[in-house]
């Protein structure tokens, strides 16, 4: 039983009301970057779409670039892997950012706000995204390494769930010789997988 | 009449039951509490926020099962974003994505809370009954030599070559089938979670189980509960809906979890009436360490925790009280590829050649515990959420560094060909020439990977409000009838798997509030 967190109907990041943020972005003098970016993708409210062509109903468009950079940079590129769009891990994170905490959902608003313009702390005058993928690798891992506990929760944290979608995919497991549930039995979508099929528009395989 | 399980389909409008007893939870401590008092033939109401997924609906796969079985679909962390929070939200708790370990809480801790805390009517001897039936219906036994996967096997091994005293773990299971998903939910009904044993056996009294409902709203009179409101949550949405329940009860039994009780009771505005809500929390971190064998491990098969090393369970000091080494207990990892690619700290071609070779990937885990000097607090952000503070304090830094030390030993002399410590920098281990790699590691807020499926406290057990949120009778302070029953009475952790001390000491809360409602 969790008696839990109300959860308004849209949430955008609260960035006033946690100080954490607000000492993540203060300390780390990107205020005006950071807060322009959620600005521009708040604004901007355009669709995200995943690879297949749907909508996205939790990431954002700037989002969805950060992530497919970060995972083109992280994901094993050794023949066999397959890639981001193939495990669909960006619409199997949107899916599972759908169905959690509010609070959950801001923090990894926040979260790809502070990586897409992490590179402004390691001396490149770019996003992310256009940098290319041995320098997002880097700052990756300076990251993951960082003195800055907020620094270090960020790029360990979107790591491990971005390898967490990939590899419970079935698209990775021949690659590891991982011979799948021991049942054997199809995947079974719960009325949570259906919801968001549907709001999705898409169908279950 | 056997009661039954109600779900988000039913409930077509509002609600209002009256009933002797209500039961916030259905985990370890609520379902438990739950069928001891419908034996006892109180009329039990039992309220569950998370979904009911009976066994057969169970597909084994990782993502797919723990979207239905983790609270929060295992993405929340501590506040320093360094800690993973793992705790069930389905009818049956946490028990029916845990590992089955079942250890009687050890007599060194009964007898501390006892002196140290004050908590009386729950030593040995008062326990034992419960023990004893909890091992009768939970069908509770060593794991037998078929249950040793290869890395228990090795681990074991290693034991006994570096003298480590360790035993086969007490399961509660019935009929395993080896199957190696006891996270992902047992198809077979062979781990005995709450789900399948005291559940049913309530159900089978005549208690109601409401799952889908998030309790709200207590109702008080002064020192006394008169009613819950609760609300029921649209499972296809997991958004709270505009249907309520509103429940009369005799007695209200608190049993949503220990990072969920004292919580609940905090957004009810008891904090003043209760300073020591949320305090003193320990949630029992483990710390991993991967390693790569030259032969077949296959760690996702077969039960998890065959063999426990439990030569380090306690704490080793000095004379002069520094500490030595120890404070954990010491097992076998499993892990199906979601999680495990997620805890190597490998990204790109790196990562791609230890997942290439996952079959002979083989691992450990620790769970420290927690040192009572330096406990974390259970707090509520301003939007009511719940916000985990867990210092990891100097003590706390050693013991996982010890941790982290002895389990590279253990997999060296187990046969590892080499260790990868599961934290952010990728640090290998080649050899036990590299454990000075450990030593200079700096233990800070996400350096290590580290989850948190234990939590305990926020609600513990003791004389008076000013050092403690229950009595030993499990009831509220200032309270005539609210009790707890799960992992938030406890002073400290466990030392060991904490789900069978929930369960007899709900037998014990269980008898109080008999003897309450008369």
């Amino acid at each position: 039983m969790s008696p839990r967190d109300p959860q308004p109907a849209v949430e955008r990041p609260d960035w006033g009301a946690l100080s954490r943020r607000r000492f993540l972005v203060g300390a780390l003098g990107l205020g005006g970057a950071a807060l322009g970016g959620i600005g521009l993708s708040a604004c901007a409210r355009r669709e995200a779409q995943a690879a297949d062509g749907q909508p996205l109903l939790v990431l954002r468009p700037g989002e969805v670039a950060t992530l497919t950079a970060l995972g083109e940079a992280i994901l094993p590129p050794q023949a066999g892997f397959p890639d981001l769009a193939e495990a669909e891990v960006l619409r199997r994170l949107d899916e599972e950012l759908y169905f959690v905490g509010a609070s959950i959902r801001g923090d990894m608003h926040a979260a790809l706000a502070v990586m897409a313009w992490s590179p402004l702390i390691y001396g490149h005058m770019r996003r992310f995204e256009r940098l290319d993928a041995a320098a997002r690798r880097d700052i990756l891992e300076r990251m993951m390494n960082s003195g800055n506990e907020i620094l270090r929760a960020v790029g360990t944290n979107l790591k491990l769930v971005l390898h967490f979608m990939y590899f419970g995919h079935p698209a990775t497991w021949r690659a590891i010789a991982y011979d799948g549930p021991f049942a054997g039995l199809p995947p079974a979508a719960s009325a949570q997988r259906r919801h968001y099929a549907e709001r999705s528009g898409r169908e279950l395989p | 009449m056997s009661g039954r399980i109600h779900q988000h389909g039913d409930y077509s409008r509002d609600l209002e039951i009256r009933t002797d007893v209500c039961v916030i939870g259905s985990g370890c401590g609520g379902a438990t509490v739950a069928k001891k008092l419908a034996e006892r033939g109180h009329e039990v109401v039992i309220l569950e926020r998370g979904g009911y997924y009976p066994s057969h609906s169970f597909d084994q796969d990782e993502l797919n099962m723990n979207a239905k079985l983790s609270a929060d679909r295992s993405l929340r962390m501590s506040k320093d974003g360094g800690t993973l929070l793992l705790s069930g939200n389905n009818v049956g708790g946490a028990s029916v994505h845990y590992w089955a370990d079942s250890y009687r809480t050890p007599p060194d801790r009964l007898h501390l809370w006892e002196q140290a805390y004050g908590i009386s009517g729950h030593t040995q001897g008062d326990l034992a009954p419960a023990w004893e039936e909890l091992t009768r219906t939970l069908n509770v036994h060593p794991a037998g030599e078929e249950y040793h996967n290869r890395m228990n096997q090795l681990l074991r091994e290693g034991a006994q070559r570096l003298g480590w005293e360790g035993h086969p773990v007490p399961q509660a299971r019935r009929g395993c089938v080896k199957s190696g998903h006891c996270m992902q939910g047992c198809l077979y009904q062979a781990k005995q979670s709450q789900l399948v044993t005291h559940i049913p056996q309530a159900l089978a009294l005549g208690a109601q189980l409401y799952a889908d409902v998030q309790a709200e709203h207590l109702q008080i009179d002064r020192g006394r509960v008169t009613g819950l409101q609760a609300r029921v949550i649209d499972r296809p949405s997991n958004r709270p809906g505009s249907t309520q329940l509103r429940i009369r009860a005799r007695s209200y039994v608190l049993a949503a979890g220990g990072y969920n009780s004292a919580p609940f009771l905090m957004r009810n505005g008891l904090q003043p009436r209760l300073p020591m809500l949320g305090k003193r929390f320990g949630m029992n971190p483990t710390a991993m360490m991967h390693g790569l064998y030259d032969e077949d491990i296959v760690l996702w098969r077969n039960i998890p925790a065959a063999f426990g090393i439990e030569e380090f369970r306690l704490a080793r000091h000095a004379d002069d009280g520094r500490y030595l080494e120890g404070g954990y207990l010491l097992m076998a990892n499993q892990f199906q590829p979601g999680l495990l690619g997620a805890m190597l700290p490998l990204v790109g071609e790196e990562l791609g050649v230890w997942m290439s070779q996952m079959r002979r990937i083989g691992g450990t885990i620790g769970w420290i515990d927690d040192p009572a000097e330096e406990l974390g607090e259970l707090k509520l952000n301003s939007d009511g959420s719940t916000r985990v503070d867990y210092p990891y304090g100097p003590k706390t830094r050693a013991i996982l560094k010890d941790l982290m030390r002895k389990q590279a030993q253990v997999q060296f002399a187990a046969g590892a060909r080499q260790l990868l410590l599961a934290g952010s920098q990728a640090i290998r281990l080649d050899s036990l020439a590299d454990l000075h790699r450990i030593d200079e590691l700096e233990i800070r807020a996400g350096g290590l990977l580290l989850a948190a499926p234990h939590p305990s406290g926020g609600c513990v057990m003791g004389h008076k409000a000013s050092d403690s949120v229950v009595g030993s009778d499990h009831r509220v302070h200032g309270f005539d009838n609210l009790y707890v029953a799960d992992s938030a009475v406890f002073p400290t952790p466990v030392s060991v798997d904490p789900s069978f001390t929930i369960m007899a000491f709900s037998h014990i809360a269980a008898e109080h509030i008999h003897a309450q409602l008369g």
